[in-house]
Order: C-alpha cells, then sequence, then structure tokens
C-alpha cells in the first residue's frame, strides 16, 4: 500500500512516516502543497493523508484540484483544526474522512484501513476493533493473528456488535439478531453471552461496554 | 461633568418653560399697569361728563349764583361696587356755591375751559376728584367758577381687576397649552431614543454587529458612528486576539502530534520491559491531558465567538447528541470502572442549539462527572420535560461539591481539590459560558438519593412545544 504524507512539518512527517513503515506501508512525504501537486501529477497513491495549514497551496486547494480532475484517492485530513463547522466543510470538499491533531497512531491506522477497505471495495473484508479482527469473508474473528473460537451465539452477537463498533446496540436489537437462530432469546441469556465474550477478548483491547438503559457497544478501551 | 438636571426631557423643558414664565409674568405686570390707566381713564370721563352737566347748570342770578344739579349728572356713575359721588361748585374767590364743603379745592391755578384730575381722600376713603374751570352762562369776562366732582375708586379697582383677570386667564390657557405641547412632542421625538435604547439593550453580550443609521433620526448618527466605530476597533482587537489563539493552538497541537508519533513509535519497541512500558503510558497520559487543555481552551475561544454570531441556530434532538457523547466516552468510563447510563431520555425534546456546542455542552458534563466522582461510581445522564423546559441532568455518586463553592466551581481553572492533577479546571467553565450563549440555566445540587452531585441545565423550549 503506497501512501502521501503531505505534511509541513518535517519532524511530525518524518515519525508518522517511520510508525506508517513499521506497519508495512509505503509511505513518500510532501512538505509543501506545491510538493503534493507535483507528485500528484505523476504518481498513484492507494490513499493520501492531508494536512490542511501548508504553505503556499493550501491543504484544501490540493485537495479541490484533486476531485476536480475526478481522482477518486481516498483522502484523510489530518489538521489541528477541529471545529465541528471545519470539519463539514472539508468533508464537503471531498475528503473522506477527518482525523484532528493529535491522534493516536491507532487511531490513524483503523481510518486507513478503514477507508483502503472502502475505496478498495471490499477487497480488504477485515474489520478491526484494537487486535480484534473480523474477516467479513470468512466469518473468523481473531486477536492479534490468532483464531477465536465463539460458539454460533457469541458469533452472532459479536458480529452485530463489531460492524457498530462504537455505537451502542440496543438489548432488543441484539435479542432481535438472534431470533434468527433460536425462536427467542431471555435477556438474563444474552447477559451470560456478553459475559463470555468480554473474557475472550480479554486483552484485546476490545471491550463489550455496558451502557445503562442504551446497550452494549464494542470499543477499543486503551489499557488504563 | 455632573449636570444638575440629568434629563433631556426636563432640560428642554426648563428652557422653554422658564422664559416662557418670565415672559409672561413681565407681560402680566405691564398688562397690569395699563388695565389700571384704561380704568382710570374710563373713570376720567364719567367724572368730566358729570362735571359739564353740573357746570352747565350754573346760573348768575344779580350778582349771586343759582344751581340745581340735576340726577343726571350722578346717574353716570351707578354701579354695583356702591361708589360714593361727592361734587361743590366753588366761585372763582373759593366760596362755596353748592356741594360738599369737605371736598378739598384744586391746589393749583387753572386756565378758563380747562379740567384737571388727582387723587385725593375724602371721609377716609381714596377718591379720584376732577377740577374743572368753567367760564358762566352770562359770559361775563374774568368770572369764572369751579367744579369738582369725585368718586371713590372701588369701580375703578373692580373695573381694573377685570381686565387684569381676563389677561391672566388667557396667559394661564397659553401656558398649559405650552406644556401640554411640550409633554406630546418629547413623547413623540424622544421616543426613537427610548426605542434606540431598547435595540442597544436587546443586544446579546459581545455583539459586534454594527447598527444601521438610516432608520434613526440625524440627532442619532453621531452616536451610532461612535458605537460602530468602537465596535470595529473591537471586532479587529478580538480577531487579532483569535488569530494568537488558533496560531497557538495549531503549534502546541503539531507538536503534541510529534510527541504522540514518538511515544508510538517507542511503544512499538519489541523489547520494553515493564518499567519502560510503564512510563511511556504515563507519558503519554500527560501528553493526552495537556491536549485536553488545548482543546478545552479552544473551545472557549470559540463559544465567546459563536455568542457575537445572531442567525438563530437550528432545533436539534438533544436526546440524539446525548447518545453520541454517552458513547464517546464510554471507553474513558471503562477505563476507570464507571458505570456509565442513563436513566430517562425524552426523544421528543429539541432546541435551538447549534449541534457542536451542545455536544461540547454534554460531553463536558459527562467528562467532569467521570472525573471526579472516582473509580466504580456510577454516571447518570437524563432528559426531561419539566414545564416549559427541556432539563438535561448528569448526576453521579461521587464526593460532590460544598454549597459554599458551587458558584465558585464555574470560574475558569478553579479546582475544588487542588491535588486532582487530572482536572484542568475547564470544564464546568465551558459548560457555564455554553450555557449563556444558549441562554441556558445551570444548576448544581445534590441529587434526590442524597449523595454525589446532580448537574442540571434548564433549556427554554421552543414556542410550539410549550404546554
Amino acid at each position: 500500500m503506497k501512501l502521501l504524507l503531505v505534511e509541513d512539518n518535517r519532524e511530525l512527517s518524518s515519525w508518522l512516516a517511520r510508525l506508517l513503515q513499521t506497519s508495512g506501508y509505503s509511505v513518500e512525504q510532501a512538505f509543501s502543497g506545491e510538493d503534493a501537486a507535483t507528485l500528484l501529477l505523476t504518481e498513484n497513491y492507494d490513499a493520501i493523508l492531508l494536512d490542511l495549514t501548508l504553505p503556499g497551496i493550501k491543504g484544501q486547494a490540493v485537495l479541490k484540484n484533486l476531485r476536480r480532475k475526478n481522482d477518486k484517492t481516498p483522502v484523510l485530513i489530518i489538521s489541528a483544526l477541529d471545529s465541528l463547522p471545519d470539519i463539514i466543510e472539508n468533508l464537503d470538499l471531498g475528503a473522506d474522512d477527518y482525523l484532528a491533531k493529535p491522534f493516536d497512531i491507532h487511531e490513524l491506522e483503523a481510518r486507513l484501513r478503514s477507508l483502503l477497505r472502502r475505496s478498495s471495495g471490499q477487497l480488504n473484508p477485515v474489520i478491526s476493533c484494537g487486535g480484534l479482527s473480523y474477516n467479513s469473508n470468512s466469518k473468523i474473528f481473531s486477536i492479534d493473528g490468532q483464531d477465536l473460537s465463539l460458539t454460533p451465539r457469541e458469533h452472532a452477537v459479536l458480529e452485530v456488535l463489531i460492524h457498530k463498533t462504537g455505537s451502542t446496540v440496543s438489548k432488543k436489537n441484539l435479542a432481535d439478531s438472534l431470533c434468527t437462530l433460536d425462536d427467542s432469546v431471555s435477556p438474563k441469556a444474552l447477559e451470560i453471552y456478553i459475559l463470555r465474550l468480554r473474557k475472550k477478548l480479554e486483552n484485546s483491547g476490545a471491550q463489550i461496554i455496558t451502557l445503562r438503559g442504551l446497550g452494549y457497544m464494542l470499543t477499543y478501551v486503551a489499557a488504563g | 461633568m455632573s449636570r444638575p438636571v440629568k434629563s433631556l426631557k426636563w432640560r428642554l423643558g426648563l428652557w422653554v418653560f422658564l422664559p416662557t414664565f418670565v415672559i409672561s409674568f413681565i407681560d402680566l405686570a405691564v398688562t397690569y399697569r395699563s388695565t389700571d390707566k384704561i380704568a382710570t381713564l374710563v373713570q376720567e370721563q364719567l367724572l368730566k361728563g358729570s362735571a359739564r352737566i353740573i357746570a352747565e347748570q350754573l346760573l348768575s342770578v344779580d350778582g349771586g349764583f343759582e344751581i340745581s344739579v340735576p340726577p343726571a349728572a350722578f346717574e353716570l356713575f351707578a354701579n354695583k361696587y356702591k361708589d360714593h359721588v361727592f361734587y361743590s361748585v366753588r366761585s372763582k374767590d373759593g366760596k362755596l356755591i353748592a356741594g360738599d364743603a369737605e371736598l378739598p379745592a384744586y391746589p393749583g391755578q387753572l386756565p378758563v375751559e380747562q379740567e384737571e384730575y388727582f387723587l385725593s381722600s375724602m371721609r377716609g376713603e381714596e377718591v379720584r376728584v376732577i377740577s374743572y374751570v368753567h367760564s358762566l352762562p352770562d359770559k361775563s369776562q374774568n368770572d369764572f367758577a369751579v367744579t369738582q366732582v369725585a368718586q371713590t375708586l372701588h369701580g375703578h379697582a373692580a373695573f381694573r381687576n377685570d381686565l387684569f383677570f381676563l389677561t391672566i386667564r388667557e396667559h394661564l390657557i397659553l401656558l398649559s397649552i405650552v406644556i401640554f405641547g411640550l409633554v406630546i412632542a418629547f413623547r413623540w421625538t424622544l421616543s426613537p431614543l427610548d426605542q434606540f435604547g431598547k435595540k442597544l439593550l436587546k443586544r446579546t453580550p459581545g455583539s459586534l454587529e454594527t447598527l444601521e443609521e438610516k432608520s434613526e433620526p440625524i440627532e442619532l448618527h453621531p452616536l451610532i458612528f461612535a458605537i460602530n466605530d468602537y465596535v470595529s476597533r473591537l471586532d479587529q482587537a478580538l480577531s487579532s486576539y483569535e488569530q494568537f489563539v488558533a496560531n497557538t493552538a495549531h503549534q502546541l497541537r503539531t507538536s503534541f502530534a510529534i510527541i504522540t508519533s514518538q511515544l508510538n513509535f517507542a511503544s512499538r519497541h519489541k523489547d520494553l520491559d515493564r518499567d519502560q512500558k510503564d512510563i511511556l503510558n504515563a507519558i503519554q497520559k500527560s501528553v493526552s491531558r495537556g491536549t485536553r487543555v488545548i482543546n478545552q481552551l479552544l473551545i472557549l475561544a470559540a463559544v465567546e465567538r459563536s455568542r457575537q454570531q445572531q442567525n438563530p441556530a437550528a432545533l436539534i434532538q438533544v436526546s440524539c447528541v446525548a447518545r453520541d457523547v454517552i458513547e464517546a466516552l464510554a471507553p474513558v468510563a471503562q477505563q476507570k470502572n464507571i458505570d456509565l447510563g442513563i436513566d430517562e431520555l425524552d426523544e421528543s425534546l429539541t432546541v435551538a442549539a447549534p449541534q457542536h456546542l451542545m455536544h461540547e455542552l454534554i460531553s463536558n458534563l459527562v467528562d467532569n462527572a467521570i472525573q471526579h466522582s472516582g473509580d466504580a461510581s456510577i454516571v447518570t445522564v437524563m432528559l426531561r420535560r419539566r414545564d416549559n423546559a427541556a432539563v438535561l441532568s448528569v448526576i453521579d455518586n461521587g464526593p460532590g461539591i460544598p454549597a459554599a463553592e458551587r458558584e465558585k466551581v464555574f470560574e475558569r481553572f478553579y479546582r475544588l481539590d487542588e491535588s486532582r492533577v487530572n482536572s484542568s479546571g475547564l470544564g464546568l467553565a465551558i459548560v457555564k459560558e455554553i450555557c449563556n450563549s444558549l441562554q441556558a440555566k445551570v444548576e448544581l445540587r445534590v441529587p434526590e438519593n442524597g449523595v454525589g452531585l446532580q448537574v442540571d441545565v434548564v433549556f427554554s423550549l421552543p414556542d410550539y412545544d410549550r404546554g
């Protein structure tokens, strides 16, 4: 996977490049809007990480030019501006996602994976949450590369949750999604599945959180 | 400079009314004199007529005089004021021919066919006297008589006073027309001033909108110009301040981003021992806290800015925002083993507010509860309707805030417990700022079960949603 990193702060750029390289990406760096525009004339990238406040040509202009040429390369904005109006404006310009500085590399890589998956049309069908991944083709869950063994009901529950990572799923919706397997699922039974899943997800970084009154949510929780 | 009369109305009124009053007073004094003169003239005409009638009746008989005074001579004076009339006819040598001997003679010399008027007194009363010198009917040379007629001054005074009171009445009518006119004029001319004041009062605090000159009276233009000038200078100052804040924030964020990526890189190193991992985690936490403070400062600046924008916000569903906030903060709550959830979330309640401000508001409230209630505590979000308001409550069962401190916690950088490193002291200040900008009320209280802290934010509902 080849990435273009457009960031005028050379120090930040080099550290990000090193980090992304350890994750197996090949990264080219551009330190100004002009550099980025020149590179984009000749090169093709799988994704672009774009800072907005650049010397000379601004990030917004680079993005606009790219989209005018009908180039659909996914663009992830990384910027120190993060008010909601800024975010909306930039997504309107054709950015695919937005991440405010400073960000954690796990967050960046997760967003990047999701962008690449979308742009490649499910070529990379893997959904991740912390160390937990789910291959939606093979329907297999794994933690840090190790396959996770789950009962069909646990699998069904976790599948619903991982598709909605970061959002709550009400107990009712979760129970409904199990109805195809069983006639009905009692709330008590659901609690037991969740309890078992929590044990199996220990140390993966992914956790099933109970939000009282709202339901369950699968999310990445950094070690406290 | 202090002025004794603060009100423009009173000042203008005094300057119109006082001169009018003084002129009126002088005019009355002059009028009094002229009415007195008119009354005197009238009395003199009567005295003259009477004196002539009497004089014509004087006959010279055998070296002596004979006179029969006709009643007509006194009927002239008939009035209701009980005036007394006296007369005397004397010969050239001062001998009384007829009439009242008490009537004093004119002290001076008069040519023939001349009369003179003077004031004298008669039986203790003041009288006006005519002294008329006339020749005798037989036209004998060098012989003449003096006829005098006197009248008390009752009728004269009454006539003068009647005339004078008429004038006073006219003046009073005129003065009341002036006062009435002034009051109406003040109401009407000064009403734009009142309206202008009300318009200024209605402006939201910190509004940098310029005022429209066109619709206001010309007299207000210098004031409007001065206000607009002041506002534009304020705007420039604020803009450069905002630019400074934005630049600083950008620089700090970039630095923190570098540190974060360096830390990320370091933690990926394979041969880290436990201590090294702990140290890296600790640094990571410090960086996150620093980031949080920067973000909160930026939010504060943004809230202040958004107060200056006047366009009304769209209606948003508060329950949706609350749900988003809870989901976003769930990992933080989970780290501290906090039971985060909702009790009642009325989905029908909508409030006019910018989405991001509402998000920041609820986020700061919930985050504050998570940070301050301690590990394994319970944090609950509620949204209910109370009368014509939507009440958002965030309740925790932590240590709470003593009543004496409740006002202070809204101050920037105020910390209840100085030893607590996690708190920036900005969370509740942001809450207060946002509430001010949304015209919502924020109240701190002890929850119903008596433990912890309950923060209520009371939003007024849009008109159509009122019961």
